[in-house]
Order: C-alpha cells, then sequence, then structure tokens
C-alpha cells in the first residue's frame, strides 16, 4: 500500500495540535538567526550526549546535495522569489527527512537540526509569504521533540555576522547586503526575521535561550533542557 | 519580489489581461499533437503565444532531471520540486505574459501535479493549498484516453525505454515493469476524471482523430478570444 502523506499535517489554524512522530529517536531543532551561535552550541551538545553514549547525527539547513546546488545556482542569477525560494527550501528539507532524519530517528538517535522549520517560518514570512500557506508547505515535516530557540536581537546579530571576518557566515550576509543593496535594508530585514520568531514562541512551544550571554552558560541552559527531553522520552 | 503570489486564490479569474490556455492529459494522450496544432492556428492569427512546459524552468528542471536519472526522487521531494520549478514559471513566465496581454499554452498545469501527487499518496488539500498561487486559467482542454488505449501507442519520439516514474516503479506497485505502468497511469487517469468535474475541464475524446479534436480546441479559443 502507499503511504499516505503529509503524516502529521500541521494545521495552520492550530499548531500546537502538531503530532508527535512515532520514532523511538529524538529530535532536537536549534534556530535563530545568524550569529546566534548555533553552531557552537550544537558542536558542545554533540559533543556531550556522545560522551553520554548517545548516537548524534546532525542535519544542517540548506545542505542536501540535490536541492542546495539548485539553491546557490539560482539565488546566483537572482531569479528566485521568495515563493519559489521557500518551496526550494522545503524540498531540501523534504530529502533530508526522508533521507537522514527519518531513518535516523527510526534507528534510535538523537537528531541534531542545525535550524529547522521555523526558520523558513521566519524568513520567509518576513519577505512577504502568506502564513498559512507556509505552515501547510511544512505540513510533511516531523514534529521536533525539542524547538531551541537561540535568541538575539537584529543589531546584536548584525555585529557578531559583520565582525567575523573571512568566516562563511560574514560572505553569506554580505552578498545578501549587496542583494539588497545596503546594510541598513539587511538589518530591517534582519529586524523582521527577528520578530517572526518571537511570533512562534507560543505557538510552538520553542524554548528561548538567551543568546547574547557567555557560551558556556547557555550550553548548560541547552544541555539541561535535552537531558530533560531524553529523560521525558524515556532516554531513547 | 512578488509577496502577492502567495494570496492568488486558485479559484479567483487571474484578472490579467492576457488568456491563459492549459492543455492536460496522461503521458501519450496526444497532447503535443494537438499543442503544436494550436500554436501553428494562433501563430498563423497574428498571436504568437507564449509557450511554457511542464518541468522547463532554467535552474530546477535541470536539478529534477538529474535527480530523476539519478533514480534518486521519493515521493514528496517529488513533489516538492516540481511545485518549485512551477512556482518559478509562474513568476518568471506565465505572470508577466498574461500582463502584457499575451496568450499563454501551458503544456500540462497543475492539475498535472494533482494527479501525480496523489497517485503517489499526497493529500488533496495540502496540495490544493501548496498550489494556490497558480492563476486559474481561462480554458482547460483535457485530453480523455484511457490506460488502457495510451499504452497501446508507441511514443511518437522515440524515448528511453520506460521512464521510471513515468511507471510509477518508485511507489511499488509491481516489480514488473509493464504492469506498474498500467497500474500507475490508472492511478492517475482516476485522479484525472475527478479533477475534470472538481475543475471543469473541457473533456475531449482523445480517441477521435487528430483533426477532429483539434477543431474542437480551436471552435473554443476563437470564443474566448472574442471575449
Amino acid at each position: 500500500m502507499i503511504a499516505q502523506w503529509p503524516l502529521s499535517r500541521l494545521d495552520p489554524g492550530d499548531p500546537s495540535s502538531w503530532e508527535r512522530h512515532p520514532f523511538p529517536g529524538v529530535l532536537v531543532a536549534v534556530d535563530g538567526v545568524d550569529g546566534s551561535g548555533r553552531a557552537t552550541q550544537l558542536d558542545l551538545l554533540a559533543v556531550w550526549l556522545q560522551m553520554h553514549g548517545f548516537g548524534v547525527v546532525r542535519s544542517s539547513w540548506n545542505s542536501s546535495k540535490l536541492v542546495a546546488r539548485t539553491i546557490a545556482e539560482a539565488r546566483r542569477q537572482n531569479t528566485l522569489t521568495p515563493l519559489t525560494y521557500s518551496i526550494l527550501h522545503a524540498t531540501d528539507v523534504a530529502e533530508r527527512q526522508e533521507t537522514e532524519i527519518i531513518p535516523a530517528l527510526r534507528a534510535g538517535y538523537v537528531v541534531l537540526a542545525d535550524r529547522y522549520v521555523y526558520t523558513a517560518f521566519a524568513r520567509d514570512i518576513a519577505r512577504g509569504v502568506e502564513r498559512d500557506w507556509i505552515y501547510n508547505l511544512y505540513g510533511f515535516a516531523v514534529r521536533p521533540d525539542l524547538a531551541v530557540y537561540l535568541r538575539i536581537d537584529a543589531d546584536v546579530s548584525m555585529g557578531r555576522v559583520m565582525g567575523i571576518a573571512g568566516e562563511a557566515t560574514a560572505e553569506e550576509a554580505a552578498e545578501r547586503a549587496s542583494v539588497r543593496g545596503a546594510i541598513d535594508s539587511f538589518r530591517q530585514f534582519q529586524q523582521h526575521v527577528v520578530e517572526e520568531y518571537e511570533r512562534l514562541v507560543q505557538p510552538f512551544g520553542l524554548v528561548s535561550v538567551d543568546a547574547t550571554g557567555p557560551v558556556r552558560t547557555q550550553q548548560q541552559r541547552v544541555r539541561g533542557l535535552v537531558g530533560a527531553a531524553l529523560d521525558r522520552l524515556g532516554g531513547v | 519580489m512578488r509577496p502577492a503570489n502567495a494570496a492568488r486564490s486558485i479559484t479567483a479569474t487571474h484578472g490579467l489581461p492576457g488568456k491563459l490556455i492549459v492543455i492536460e492529459g496522461i503521458d501519450r494522450s496526444g497532447r503535443s499533437t494537438q499543442i503544436a496544432r494550436l500554436n501553428e492556428w494562433l501563430e498563423g492569427r497574428g498571436i504568437p503565444p507564449v509557450r511554457t512546459d511542464w518541468s522547463t524552468s532554467p535552474h530546477i528542471s535541470k536539478a529534477i532531471h538529474k535527480a530523476k536519472a539519478e533514480g534518486a526522487l521519493r515521493p514528496i521531494t517529488f513533489s516538492l520540486f516540481y511545485a518549485a520549478d512551477f512556482a518559478d514559471r509562474v513568476a518568471n513566465v506565465i505572470l508577466p505574459a498574461l500582463e502584457r496581454g499575451e496568450v499563454v499554452v501551458a503544456d500540462r498545469y497543475i492539475y498535472t501535479a494533482f494527479a501525480r501527487d496523489v497517485a503517489r499518496g499526497a493529500d488533496r488539500d495540502w496540495l490544493a493549498t501548496l498550489y494556490r498561487f497558480a492563476p486559474q486559467p481561462d480554458v482547460v482542454f483535457y485530453l480523455r484516453v484511457p490506460p488502457e488505449v495510451t499504452q497501446q501507442r508507441i511514443p511518437s519520439v522515440p524515448t528511453k525505454a520506460l521512464d521510471r516514474y513515468e511507471a510509477g516503479l518508485d511507489l511499488g506497485l509491481s516489480a514488473d515493469p509493464a504492469q506498474s505502468f498500467q497500474l500507475y497511469q490508472q492511478r492517475v487517469f482516476d485522479e484525472f476524471e475527478r479533477l475534470a468535474l472538481d475543475h471543469l475541464f473541457v473533456v475531449l475524446d482523445g480517441e477521435r482523430k487528430v483533426d477532429a479534436i483539434g477543431r474542437s480546441i480551436r471552435d473554443i479559443v476563437r470564443t474566448l478570444m472574442r471575449e
């Protein structure tokens, strides 16, 4: 028999009804704007989990072989509308879900997602895509067991991103800034994205972590949250 | 940027000066032949149409074809990839042409996506919302040919044996390609039957003579152009 999908369709009117996946593994999503320190926190978290004997699989935004190159190419030529861009990112998530995330969850791994659907929601809604449309678009996605939101404001984000010379994020930011013509408009956009993230916190039960403090303090908080989620779910 | 795209509803008319003509039908239903004739006829009347074919956006279609060749597409990825290709053509080909007042002839449209995706297990409401940015066509011609008949038609262009996806081999309906083709095309056909009613297709008996079908299409297009 052919599997029906989306499996657990996210109801745009009631995100809290989004059902948990049926797999033994645990999905942890870490979201936040550029410069929120996602990679650092995820690196530390992965090491800690492995030390405690958990199998860890990481899955990063826009990293599927199938789609990432297409997005990069089309973006260079600047022909993508926000809507097309949005669907392409969803394609990337679908591909990774089917090839990385679900197989790992099925095998009982802790899957760490470096950015998840919330990043798409915040960014694409900030670009003018309709909320109920994009919630529907991601109706196929597996609901995370824990979604951490690393909270910083747009100014801190800008400061950190522009300050890191030679890193991929700075390059990306500069590219985006040049596309938008000015750093100012980029700042405005980031501000808008931050506001959209904030709007997701309550309905989706994101757990906010103050990402302006010391890395160590944040990591303690993140470990506490992940530990509690693992306990709650029976430790995989 | 065209953020308003997402707001367009399938049920609303596009409200633009151009005309959007869609020709739908399962594989080997005679679509290409009829489209070629319609285009020729429109050109002859001094109305060169803007053509847009399924899966032909510059960047995305290339990636789709590559993935298909590798046999790597899974149903949801498959579905979304085509939606991205379509969104790109709506923004860069279809809407601009309709805004300029041109006639757009689309070889397959959202209904092909609906039929194929439902055959692969997709939820109809999910699809309807996903594709609600699509401008509503002025007319949808549906070349109705049952799969038992299309199966016996020899492809006009000598193609690669049986396309893995055209035969629905990714669905595991049957290990035998010929049987899988039949089962899959039947599912797609059944969904088209349903769509024809829901979306008020102009249903054309695709087993009639090519000339007769062509005349029916031209008669309706002529009326449409007078509106």
